[in-house]
């Protein structure tokens, strides 16, 4: 049975609102700020050089 | 095709005598561009652990669209020509780029730096700590997490208990294959970092004017990436084999 991950049942967070969006929201403040912090500061590493090629081509 | 190799490899190796190899690594920028490509490979091989982990983690888990354009931009630099990435970083960084007004505010200068061969190396190698990472990952039985998170471990937790320690033999090899592409780059460096003996010359920067000036040197030191990138492999397909055992 595919049961997904719930700070509720796994017995964190007994006091985070109830619902799905309130029980996201704790799991991001909880854990995913410095993963998505990770993941956009390497996405515009990559990404800012190519746009910047576009950018200084003349038209 | 091995004789063949080995063949060549003896050749290329005897070359430069090896009473003279010695003294060649003296050779004060030799010894400097083997010491900057070190330092160099090894910081970017930790600065992509530390911000490639997170990505690779992310991206095995989600498979939203926003994701996949991510993952497509990871994946961009494996098929991009390195001198246009180092083009890139220039217009990006460079004293004439989009950020240049901003870094001169505040005093900041990166071409032609030794972060700025740092920079085009992690531009470069990146995608293939990330690649090896995510393949591990995606490898591990979901049922495993959530057994862990019903247990009350939190994401650190599984992935610090669970995840790390069942992937760790693809973060090494990733590692691994991160650093040699990072100790052989040439095109992004050169562009973006120039070529500058102890500030910016890396070993393949070395072998490249070496042709002009220093033959021999610059054999030593391709006798050196050669040793290197055989070490490489041996200790990936190693890691690979290990892995393979295990699984099966």
């Amino acid at each position: 049975m595919d049961i997904p991950y719930s700070p509720q049942i796994a017995g964190q967070k007994a006091d985070a609102p109830q619902g799905k969006k309130a029980g996201q929201k704790a799991r991001f403040q909880q854990h995913g700020n410095a993963v998505l912090f990770s993941v956009f500061a390497h996405a515009a590493f990559l990404l800012l050089p190519i746009l910047a090629i576009f950018i200084k081509t003349p038209l | 095709m091995l004789l063949f190799f080995c063949f060549r490899f003896w050749r290329f190796s005897l070359r430069p005598p090896f009473d003279s190899l010695l003294s060649n690594l003296r050779e004060e920028n030799a010894a400097k561009a083997i010491g900057l490509s070190l330092f160099t490979a090894f910081t970017t091989t930790a600065i992509t652990v530390v911000f490639g982990t997170p990505v690779a983690y992310l991206l095995s888990q989600k498979k939203s669209r926003i994701y996949r354009v991510v993952d497509t931009l990871v994946d961009l630099p494996t098929v991009l020509p390195p001198a246009v990435a180092g083009v890139a970083l220039l217009m990006a960084f460079g004293r004439k780029g989009i950020f240049a007004s901003w870094l001169t505010q505040y005093g900041i200068s990166i071409p032609f730096t030794t972060i700025a061969v740092i920079m085009a190396q992690t531009f470069i190698a990146a995608p293939l700590f990330i690649k090896s990472a995510m393949i591990s990952f995606s490898g591990i039985e979901k049922e495993l997490k959530q057994a862990a998170a019903l247990d009350g471990a939190n994401r650190w937790q599984i992935f610090r208990y669970i995840v790390l320690p069942l992937s760790w033999m693809g973060m090494l090899s990733g590692c691994v294959m991160t650093w040699a592409r990072a100790l052989g780059e040439f095109g992004a460096t050169i562009i973006f970092a120039g070529n500058f003996p102890g500030r910016t010359q890396t070993m393949p920067l070395a072998i490249y004017i070496g042709f002009e000036i220093e033959l021999n040197v610059a054999l030593t030191l391709s006798v050196i990436l050669i040793t290197f990138s055989f070490i490489t492999l041996v200790i990936v397909k190693n890691l690979l084999h290990h892995r393979m055992q295990i699984e099966y």
